[in-house]
């Protein structure tokens, strides 16, 4: 039996997607087949499949079946099977149908994708298991979920990258409604980038002088939802920098999300605002997080930054972050400023692949004592304008992400600041590639439990 | 810790709290999920989920879920929440002595859970 419609998605990490497409393409006589493992992450209404390792078909485990698009010998499955119980995965069949416009699986590929699922369910129960189709710019597919006997259908694939290219199926394609509104934006983005940024979720971890100003201008740009994540209250020097206070929520304590509540609403009413008064990582922090297609994360300390990014990196969230820092010249007089936008997209590099992230700077920042004794980091220096400036450096990478306005190069760099010199320059770099954080943690999703 | 031994500490741990669920965590790395670990008399919840990472090595990590009032009505000091593998957890400081060799996780977990009844 199938179901409609599913709220499913099949996630991959960027530096899979290419292996992917290569895998699947056809030869001269068949359909090509890879098989992906997955973990998952379950919402209340969604469930998410993230690829974390490809392993293609060998091309003698093939068998010519006529009326068949791909047979393959039985045995040729079994090394899968062991892989996916030894990593605790799922199993996503792929293969492609190269063409443009809606596919979807030919009723052999159904009854195939059935019986496959059936088996790979009843070896592997905890994880969802998929058949997938992928043409040029749609995908279609059947999923079963733990516990379930019924099947799932629909949903989308979303491919990682510089931009996020989802794959939809024909019941799951953004559809654009021009606005007056939007009608100069959209000169930029067209219309389908229109309707993915009316789609689109984003977190925003962190509400004060950048997460204020990243919610005004998404709010502006017209996303479907902003997620505001934050536990603090408003407070006198606050007044300074945070984008919508008003005098009197500073004197009444007023939670920061509701201010930002009030400020989308006053910029545009069809963009949801979901406040969040809880910090990463308390569980309804985690649990909104996961709905985001990207987070972008305004927060002041390192050990902030290595929660929200181990998060991203578990759950394949493309992760912005916005960071400034000015303090005093070391054993001298003057300050410094500087600043950061780093894009890190699960598959292409985290923070801590870049060296922005690291033991001894976290070290450094309780003082060498447990983080339990860590009281974070109120009191250093902030200033509106720069936070501004980065704030919207960071809003136009969610916006590339989104929508994939501007052409890309196979370079990965970061974005620094420098308030004293008033640049904000792009700087190669060489992700560290045994990163042990992206190795172990990438895709690994939600934990399966076993009490036996 | 070998498997058998392993096994063994998570049948003691079963025994004593009713429910102990086993993932696998970083290579190397076992997490095991106490479903209700009784909290010393007049905290407030009286029980908590607790969570137990084991490491090749290593001296075992404890974790608690948030929320918990000590006996004098009290939140614990020097706590911070971590995310362990997805999900959010508090750890705090406490130290007592420990020997894998002649200690049990149950003891591990009991004199963890002590540090609750300190008053603040």
């Amino acid at each position: 039996m199938i179901r409609l419609p599913a709220n499913m998605e099949v996630r991959v990490p960027a530096h899979l997607v290419s292996p992917l497409q290569v895998g699947i393409a056809w030869t001269e006589h068949r359909e090509s087949v890879v098989f992906g493992l997955a973990s998952h992450l379950a919402t209340p209404g969604r469930t998410v499949l993230l690829v974390r390792e490809l392993m293609p078909l060998p091309s003698e485990a093939y068998i010519a079946e006529p009326g068949h698009g791909a047979a393959w010998s039985g045995a040729a499955t079994l090394p899968v099977l062991n892989e996916a119980l030894a990593r605790h995965c799922g199993i996503v069949v792929f293969h492609s149908h190269p063409r443009g416009g809606p596919v979807s699986l030919s009723n052999d590929d159904r009854d195939n994708g059935r019986r496959l699922l059936a088996a790979f369910q009843n070896i592997i129960p905890d994880r969802p298991h998929g058949s997938v189709v992928l043409g040029h710019d749609h995908s279609a597919g059947i999923f079963l979920l733990p516990g379930q006997d019924d099947y799932s259908a629909g949903g989308r694939v979303r491919l990682l990258g510089k931009g996020i290219r989802d794959l939809p199926s024909d019941n799951t394609r953004p559809v654009y409604t021009p606005e007056a509104a939007f009608d100069r934006q959209a000169l930029l983005t067209g219309r389908d980038g229109e309707a993915r940024i009316r789609s689109a979720r984003i977190a925003v971890v962190g509400l004060s002088g950048g997460g204020s100003q990243v919610v005004q201008q998404l709010a502006h740009m017209g996303v479907g939802e902003i997620i505001g994540i934050d536990p603090a209250k408003a407070k006198p020097s606050h007044r300074a920098r945070l984008i919508g206070i008003t005098a009197s929520d500073a004197k009444r304590a007023s939670l920061k999300t509701d201010i930002m509540a009030r400020l989308v609403r006053r910029i545009n009413r069809a963009v949801r605002f979901t406040g969040i008064p809880h910090a990463i990582p308390e569980q309804p922090a985690i649990d909104a997080l996961k709905e985001a297609d990207i987070a972008v994360g305004c927060l002041d300390t390192y050990h902030a930054r290595a929660d929200l990014q181990d998060l991203c990196v578990r759950f394949l969230i493309p992760y912005v972050d916005v960071g400034l820092l000015i303090r005093p010249v070391e054993g001298g007089s003057g300050v410094t400023i500087g600043g950061n936008v780093i894009t890190a997209i699960p598959g292409l590099f985290c923070l801590w692949c870049v060296g922005f992230l690291s033991e001894e700077r976290l070290a450094a920042e309780t003082g060498g004592r447990p983080r339990s004794y860590f009281e974070g980091a109120d009191g250093q220096a902030q200033v509106v304008s720069m936070n501004g400036l980065l704030a919207s450096k960071a809003v136009t990478e969610v916006l590339q992400l989104i929508t994939g306005f501007a052409p890309v190069t196979e370079e990965l760099a970061i974005k620094k600041y420098d308030g004293l010199g008033g640049t904000l320059a792009e700087w190669i770099v060489q992700p560290d590639r045994e990163c042990a954080v992206c190795r172990h943690a990438l895709g690994a999703g939600e934990l399966i439990w076993t009490t036996a | 810790m070998s498997l058998e031994t392993l096994a063994g500490e998570i049948e003691e741990l079963r025994a004593a709290y009713g429910t102990a669920s086993i993932a696998a965590g970083a290579p190397g790395q076992t997490l095991i999920r106490i479903a209700v670990a009784r909290l010393p008399a007049g905290c407030t919840p009286p029980d908590t989920p607790a969570l137990l990472v084991l490491q090749d090595g290593q001296r075992p990590q404890f974790y608690v879920k948030p929320g918990i009032r000590l006996p004098n009505g009290a939140g614990p000091r020097s706590t911070s929440l971590v995310p362990i593998a997805g999900e959010g957890w508090m750890q705090f400081s406490y130290s007592f002595p420990w020997d894998e060799g002649t200690h049990s996780l149950v003891q591990f977990v009991e004199a963890s859970l002590r540090r609750f009844a300190l008053a603040e």
